[in-house]
Formats: structure tokens, C-alpha cells, sequence
């Protein structure tokens, strides 16, 4: 019987930490994205991610759940274009503008959710409801069939975007303009728009991120993503800024090490011991895992 | 026949005399200014919202009782204290030094009270804090410091012997790491022990992580006759939407203190089937018969429906045991200021002395019902409540007098100097 219910807990434990693998995974690679076509760190990353789970939340009522989530980061990414395109367009910035500029950026999309709630609603955290109830028996305990739907769903879009990256004209573009961006600029590929567009899939990315996560975090509020950048930015970084392998392979990591620690170490240490973990690959390997 | 000159000397007579006498009068009747430490932001903002109003009401119905000694009642409302003791202090400080405030009711948040009760005492300003830690009376209390509603000990005090006999001895409490958390986790913990049952404690850090799973699954159910939860509002539903889809509520019996969802529609699949340890039942049909012409006033002025929800918004749902903190400290200051005719901050320390041990009657003022002050801890002991959420609606299973929620307290502050 202890055997078993051990069995038990390992499942669903690895079930979980393979659904947030694949969910830092959709942050992580779009941070690695827009670091390495436009050499800044997205510190409104994070701000995306919370409006992907707020416009989510509030579009559902009249487009339901699963239209939300479509809807949601569609709008995130245009909004990311368009902001690439007002802040990039004219000029381009050192790391250290760059990194302050989209420090404002999350701060005034955090005001900006907090307004929104508190003039629409009056409370700044709400509820999330599963759009379904799927429980899962693994034994003795249950795992929720939604989740399986967001590993689906997040392992979908990861592997399209894996093919358009590898495989297309436009990937190839990128690629360019990550390697060399005089060289891209020769060879005629409109970088601007190249490193708007790769601005526009890493926000997409995060609030798809957001809008798939709210009904298994069960809330929705503007401060939300301020953790979720931290941890998105020690992902990308250990992964080796601009490297999307490396950034895919540290979001696993870190996702199964918490997951791990939570269930069977100390659920008060385990954050900490995932992030030490993280620390620790630094340590071995300053440039980051994938980096150079 | 009046001449012009009589007529104007007459006129300016009667001016003068009605002017001096306003002003007299004026002089005698300086408000009494009741503060508010109040939390407009934060994790406890909708709270403190209610809170506030319940002062207004309840000052309402002081001024319309002709005010405390014949002075009319003032609500002073301090900064924003932020759910954040450093703010809230500092907020505690201006209502006493620059806003001129006699006494002080509030905060909700028990961090908050801890830091400001050692400037309530060097202030010499009676202070009811709002929170329920247990510690506001006993180590981090003083002379000055006032406790008009129970505390997480009164209230596992009052309830646990019910809990041993119909619910079970071997508890698995998973709690916040904060003060409201960690001080139930630990006082049901002493009682479970001493009662021979298992304890099993899940900590979890504050705020809570975004996915409750792995902490479920830690919850060993072969070891668990009842899951406690000690969360504040909003992580409370997130716990306990995650136990159900683990499909714990039928599982075992699943418990927690009022406070956890005083601010939440019980009428959700993952509610039905909980038990709680409330002060006062939310719907007016659960109130004891006795006290349900005080309810029905409590309510009408707080603006309060029968099902417990705001006469204004119908879906807000409202703290109304826990406004009893508040509405029923203004009328603890009001009886015990009458009692010593209290006329400025010099009277003070007499007015602590009346509260030390005061007893107080049912009535419009008290509608929580029958009620008494402990002179050494300061902490009111009122009557508990077990409810059930039964078909969305929460019902009261057993009344526990408040005889039964008195514990032996490690403090005397009776003994402190002013």
C-alpha cells in the first residue's frame, strides 16, 4: 500500500512539474527570443503574462474560455509590436536603457491593470474558475484533465514555434538577426520589423502563459507577474541569454527541482532550493547553459 | 409701542445673547474623536472598508443615544495604513498627535497592532486592535490595548471539544506562515496533543504559491480525520477549490475559523460540506432567538441583508461577525466613559480601569449578545458558533457558550502602571 500511494505521488508530482516545464518553457523562450533580437532584457515580461491572464479572465464571459485564450494573446502580441515598434523603431538602445525602458513599461502596465480593476470591479484579485472538471484518478489521488489540456496546448505552440524558428523563412530571418544584426540588415531583411515581430511572439507567448495558467493558479490580480518575471529572468539567463535550447531545458529543471522539493522536501524551501539550484548551474557555467 | 431705539437695543440684546450662549454651549459639546487605523489597501482593504462602516453606524446610533456624556462622537479616518505595520503605525501616530484622536479602533491586519501597540501605550491612547492573533493579548499587549472581539485562542478554546467529538482527533492543518496562520496551526496543535490525537503541519509560504497542488498532495488522508485550513480570504478559496479537485470535502472533514471566507459567497461546490468557528452566524434565521431584534437593528444600520450580504451590492458578501470588533468597541468606550463622566485624556486612566472587568448585556449596542471584558488580558469573551455550509448556505450546528472559550491567560496587565 505504501509502495503504491508513493507511486502514486511520484505521478502526478512528475505530471505537474512536466505541466509547468512546459508553461516556464512559453516564458523563458520568449524572453530568450526578445533578448536576442533586440539585446534587452524584458523586464515586462512579467506585466505581460498578468494581462494574458487578465484579458483572459475578462473576455471569457463573452467570448468563453478557450476563445479567451486566443483572443487574449493575440492582443498582447500586437501590443507588443506596437510597442516594439514606438520604442525601437527610431533608434536602438544599450542593455541598460533597453533594460530600464521595459522596467517602465511594466510598471505602467501594472498601474495601468490596477485602474482598470479597481474602476470596473473595486477589488484588485479575483477568482478564476476551470473552464472544466476533469479529475483525473492516478490511484489514490486525482490529477486535473485541464492541466493535461495546458501541457497540450503550451506543448503545441512550443513545437510550432520550434518549426517556424528551424524550419521557415522567417525563423531564418531571426536567426539572422540574432547572430549579426549589420549582417541581416545587408543581406536585406527588415530588422526593425524582425525585431518587432520577435517582440510581439515572446509577449504573445507570456500571455498565452498567463491566460492558461489562471484557472490552475486560481486568480488573476496586476501584481501576479512581478514573481513570474524574477523567475523567467534566472530561467533565461541559465539558459544563456538569446538561447532558446538552453532556455527550454533550465525551465524544465527548474519546474521539476520545485515541484520535487515542494512534495517531498519542504514546501517553505523549495522555491528558494529550485532558484539555488539554478544558482548553482551559474556557478558551473557563467555564460549559461545553451549560451557561448 | 415699541420705539425704533428700544426695538434695536432689545434686538442686539437678544444677538448677544444668543451668540455667547451658542458659543458656551459649543465649548461644552467638543467631540469626542473616535480614530480609524484604516486599511484601504492591501490584503485586508475590503475588511477595513466594512470596518469603517460599521464605525460610522455605530457612531451614528452613539450621537442619536445624545453622544457620550453629552458630547457628540467624531470618526477621525486615518491614512491609509496599508495592511503594512509600519504604515499603519505611523498612520496610528498622526490620528493621535496631528488629527487629535481620543481612542483608536483598528486595524484588521495583526501586524499592524503588534507594531502600534507599543505606541498606543506611550501615547496613552486606548487602542482596539481588530486583529485576531492571539499575541495583541498577551506578550505584545499593554495596559492600553483592547481587544472587543475573540482571538484564534478564544476561539479554538471555545471549539475544539466540539471538534474532538464530532469531528476527530487526527488533524492535518495546513496554514500560512503569517501571524493569523502560524498562531492557529500552534494553538491546535497544544490541544490536539494534550487530547491524544495527531497533528501533522503543512506550512506554506506567504503569500502562498501559485499552485497549491504539490502542497495537497503532501496530506497523508491515512492519518486524517479533519483538514484545518488558517488562510487569509483570498488564498482560503484558492485552498480549498484545490482540495476539491483532489475531492478531499468528501473525504474528510475540512475546518477553519470564519475569517478564512467572512468575505466569500458560500453558495461553490468546493464550500459545501465545511465546517466553521464563527463569532455570530451570517444569516439573521441562524441568529438565537433572544438576539434577533438586535441583529435586525445591527444589520438595518450597518446595511446588512439577512443572508449576510451588502443592502447595496447584493453580491458583496459581509464580514458581519467580524464588524462586532469595531461596532461594539465604540460602545465599550461609551459605557465606560459615561461610567467615569471621562472629560479628556487625563480621565483615561480611569476609563482603563472601568473596561478591566466590564460586563455587558445584550442590547442594540451589544447585539453579538451577553458578553464580559477580562480585567488581566483585555480581551472580550462573547459566544461561538460552529457552522456548516449545507446546500450553499451556511447553518449553525452547535452554540458554545462563552464560558466554555475562557483560557488561562499568561498576562495581568492590570498590574502596569499608566
Amino acid at each position: 500500500m505504501g509502495v503504491r500511494v508513493n507511486m502514486d505521488l511520484w505521478l502526478v508530482t512528475l505530471l505537474n512539474a512536466l505541466v509547468w516545464g512546459l508553461l516556464w518553457a512559453l516564458l523563458a523562450l520568449g524572453l530568450s527570443l526578445i533578448y536576442g533580437t533586440l539585446r534587452a532584457l524584458n523586464l515586462a515580461h512579467g506585466a505581460f503574462y498578468m494581462l494574458g491572464a487578465l484579458l483572459s479572465w475578462a473576455l471569457t464571459p463573452t467570448l468563453s474560455f478557450w476563445g479567451a485564450i486566443l483572443a487574449a494573446p493575440a492582443i498582447v502580441g500586437l501590443m507588443g509590436v506596437g510597442l516594439a515598434r514606438l520604442l525601437w523603431g527610431k533608434r536602438e538602445h544599450d542593455s541598460l536603457t533597453a533594460l530600464l525602458l521595459t522596467f517602465g513599461i511594466m510598471l505602467i502596465l501594472q498601474q495601468l491593470a490596477t485602474i482598470f480593476l479597481q474602476t470596473t470591479t473595486g477589488s484588485l484579485r479575483h477568482s478564476v474558475v476551470s473552464p472544466l472538471r476533469w479529475p483525473i484518478p492516478v490511484g489514490d489521488r486525482f490529477y486535473e484533465g485541464y492541466r493535461l489540456i495546458v501541457a497540450a496546448i503550451a506543448g503545441g505552440v512550443l513545437a510550432g514555434f520550434w518549426g517556424l524558428w528551424s524550419r521557415t523563412r522567417w525563423g531564418c530571418a531571426l536567426r539572422a538577426v540574432c547572430d549579426n544584426r549589420a549582417l541581416a540588415r545587408v543581406v536585406g531583411i527588415p530588422v526593425l520589423w524582425a525585431q518587432a515581430g520577435a517582440f510581439g511572439v515572446g509577449a504573445a507567448l507570456a500571455a498565452l502563459a498567463g491566460a492558461l495558467v489562471g484557472p490552475i493558479t486560481r486568480e488573476v490580480s496586476p501584481t501576479m507577474g512581478v514573481e513570474v518575471v524574477l523567475v523567467s529572468v534566472l530561467i533565461a539567463v541559465a539558459g544563456g541569454l538569446g538561447s532558446l535550447g538552453g532556455a527550454f531545458a533550465v525551465a524544465f529543471f527548474y519546474s521539476f527541482a520545485e515541484n520535487l522539493l515542494t512534495a517531498f522536501a519542504d514546501p517553505m524551501l523549495a522555491r528558494a532550493g529550485a532558484l539555488l539550484a539554478i544558482g548553482l548551474i551559474l556557478l558551473i557555467r557563467p555564460q549559461g547553459v545553451g549560451g557561448e | 409701542m415699541l420705539t425704533r431705539r428700544e426695538f434695536l437695543r432689545t434686538t442686539t440684546a437678544a444677538a448677544m445673547t444668543f451668540w455667547l450662549f451658542g458659543n458656551i454651549s459649543r465649548g461644552q459639546a467638543q467631540p469626542i474623536r473616535i480614530g480609524h487605523q484604516l486599511d484601504r489597501t492591501g490584503a485586508v482593504a475590503l475588511f477595513g472598508k466594512w470596518h469603517n462602516r460599521a464605525l460610522e453606524a455605530a457612531i451614528k446610533l452613539v450621537n442619536d443615544q445624545r453622544g457620550i456624556n453629552g458630547r457628540p462622537v467624531e470618526l477621525v479616518n486615518s491614512d491609509d495604513a496599508q495592511t503594512k505595520p509600519d504604515v499603519g503605525k505611523d498612520a496610528f501616530e498622526k490620528l493621535v498627535t496631528q488629527k487629535r484622536a481620543d481612542f483608536v479602533i483598528g486595524s484588521v491586519f495583526s501586524g499592524t497592532n503588534i507594531a502600534t501597540a507599543p505606541i498606543a501605550k506611550s501615547l496613552k491612547t486606548v487602542y482596539f486592535p481588530q486583529g485576531i492573533a492571539t499575541e495583541i493579548t498577551e506578550k505584545f499587549g499593554n495596559r492600553y490595548v483592547f481587544k472587543s472581539y475573540h482571538t484564534v485562542r478564544a476561539a479554538i478554546e471555545a471549539a475544539h471539544a466540539w471538534a474532538f467529538a464530532n469531528l476527530g482527533k487526527r488533524f492535518t492543518i495546513v496554514h500560512s506562515v503569517i501571524d493569523f496562520g502560524r498562531s492557529q496551526a500552534e494553538e491546535w496543535a497544544e490541544k490536539i496533543r494534550a487530547a491524544g490525537g495527531s497533528v501533522q503541519l503543512i506550512p506554506v509560504p506567504f503569500p502562498a504559491p501559485s499552485d497549491l497542488f504539490p502542497i495537497i498532495q503532501r496530506i497523508d488522508l491515512s492519518k486524517t480525520d479533519v483538514l484545518y485550513h488558517a488562510f487569509t480570504a483570498v488564498e482560503t478559496a484558492r485552498f480549498l477549490q484545490a482540495a476539491f479537485d483532489q475531492n478531499l470535502q468528501s473525504r474528510v472533514k475540512v475546518l477553519g475559523l470564519i475569517e478564512g471566507i467572512d468575505i466569500l459567497s458560500t453558495a461553490e461546490p468546493w464550500l459545501e460540506g465545511t465546517y466553521f468557528i464563527s463569532g455570530y452566524p451570517r444569516r439573521a434565521d441562524q441568529v438565537p432567538e433572544e438576539l434577533r431584534d438586535f441583529d435586525r437593528e445591527y444589520r438595518r444600520r450597518v446595511g446588512i441583508s439577512a443572508e449576510g450580504f451588502s443592502l447595496e451590492n447584493p453580491k458583496e458578501v459581509v464580514p458581519i461577525a467580524d464588524l462586532f470588533g469595531s461596532w461594539q468597541a465604540v460602545f465599550l468606550i461609551k459605557q465606560a466613559a459615561e461610567l467615569v463622566n471621562w472629560r479628556g485624556k487625563a480621565d483615561t486612566p480611569a476609563l482603563i480601569q472601568a473596561l478591566e472587568g466590564l460586563t455587558m448585556p445584550p442590547s442594540v449596542n451589544f447585539p453579538q449578545g451577553a458578553q464580559f471584558l477580562r480585567a488581566q488580558d483585555h480581551l472580550v469573551f462573547h459566544d461561538h458558533y460552529v457552522e456548516r455550509v449545507e446546500n450553499g448556505r451556511l447553518t449553525v450546528l452547535a452554540r458554545l457558550p462563552r464560558e466554555q472559550s475562557l483560557y488561562k491567560t499568561s498576562v495581568d496587565y492590570t498590574k502596569e502602571e499608566f
